[in-house]
């Protein structure tokens, strides 16, 4: 009886002291916000912030790594903007938001591989330039206001689609071709181009604006 | 002394309750690293994949597997294997830009087509963290097929180590 109850306890004591990888494996507390990389409680099948954050992220690294651009000597001029990147597909998207991730993105890792110029803007700086050779404001403290510089290169490209619909079931695909190209000024050779293609399926009952 | 029934009981659950020990939760708590022979899988391991969602690569810890079996083998058994997703070679060279590529390939162990995603941390000589996560890329996988997951870094200096997660697609 004696070494039956010394037993006993010697478990119930290893019992109390078992230990376990103590993981509190529960989700997180609720929030409005999502995570714009990943496809949020509204999925359809256009264009979201997952597609825009993933592909612009794919073709600033492809930039990077495209000796005809980021491998030359001299760092090359490049206009990333909107002006010539046409949005032809049956998803409404801002495509700015396209242009401007990859400008910023870009600007920021190239560290001087590349040299991005504000052609959106040049009505600032001509504006500016105005001002100073009137005589009402003075040069900044470089001098005199420089002469605006020409590009080497320029974004080019389009947002493309092909939508099928079964009458049946509602169900919508809808396939988006998302092509980006740096143009070279003067020639009009392309240095670079990329394009991302993906297929959604889905009840297109969300609404983009 | 005749230790009756009812004492024994209580005799036992004391010693339990000894085992146990009680925390304090006091003050912020201190970020801690897992280094726990228990659980090997556990930190990072760099110039490696990793399949971070459990329904991919779900370890059978069940099957009889004692620790002495390591010591004549390489690694777990196969048979205790039971990813979805088999990563076949992972490795990184630099682009002709001085970038690093990263690339892993991926087998499909199913006989079922798989969307995954992937991306990959960027980390400098002295496992500094270089550049942020890319952004999820997604990988189509058909039935028993092998693809390539393939990155690359911003930076062309400074770039030591990278570290690949693969998550089922969303």
């Amino acid at each position: 009886m004696r070494n039956l109850v010394v037993v006993s306890l010697l478990v119930s004591l290893a019992a109390g002291c078992m230990s376990t990888t103590r993981v509190d494996n529960e989700p997180g507390r609720r929030t409005v916000y999502d995570d714009p990389s990943t496809p949020g409680r509204v999925i359809g099948v256009g264009i979201e912030s997952q597609d825009i954050v993933s592909i612009t992220d794919e073709m600033v690294r492809d930039v990077l790594a495209a000796p005809a651009v980021a491998g030359r000597s001299s760092p090359p001029r490049v206009v990333v903007d909107a002006y010539y990147f046409r949005n032809e597909s049956s998803s409404t998207i801002n495509k700015n938001l396209f242009t401007d991730l990859l400008r910023t993105q870009l600007n920021r890792a190239a560290t001087g591989r590349l040299v991005f110029l504000a052609r959106e803007h040049a009505g600032m700086t001509e504006k500016e330039r105005a001002l100073e050779e009137e005589g009402v404001v003075t040069g900044g403290t470089q001098g005199a206001t420089k002469p605006a510089y020409g590009y080497d290169y320029r974004l080019g490209g389009r947002i493309a689609s092909l939508d099928a619909i079964d009458r049946r079931t509602g169900l919508t695909s809808r396939y988006h071709q998302v092509t980006f190209e740096l143009v070279e000024r003067g020639s009009g050779v392309i240095v670079w181009s990329k394009t991302c293609q993906f297929k959604k399926t889905a009840r297109d009952d969300e609404i983009y604006r | 002394m005749i230790i009756t029934n009812k004492r024994w009981i209580w005799l036992c659950a004391l010693a339990m309750v000894a085992g146990c020990t009680t925390d304090v939760r006091e003050g912020a708590a201190p970020g801690v690293q897992v280094r726990d022979s228990r659980a090997p899988q556990a930190g990072i391991r760099y110039n490696t994949v990793v399949i971070v969602d459990k329904s991919l690569q779900n370890w059978d810890g069940k099957v009889f597997d004692p620790p002495w079996a390591e010591a004549i083998s390489a690694g777990p058994k196969e048979e205790n294997k039971r990813s979805k997703i088999a990563v076949e070679s992972t490795n990184s060279r630099r682009t002709a830009t001085g970038t690093l590529e990263v690339w892993a390939i991926l087998r499909n162990r199913t006989d079922f087509p798989l969307q995954i995603e992937g991306r990959t941390q960027f980390f400098d000589e002295a496992k500094a963290p270089a550049e942020g996560p890319t952004a999820w890329k997604r990988l189509f996988l058909p039935p028993q097929s092998v693809a390539t997951y393939r990155e690359y870094s911003t930076k062309v200096e400074g770039i030591g180590f990278y570290y690949v997660e693969i998550r089922e697609g969303r």
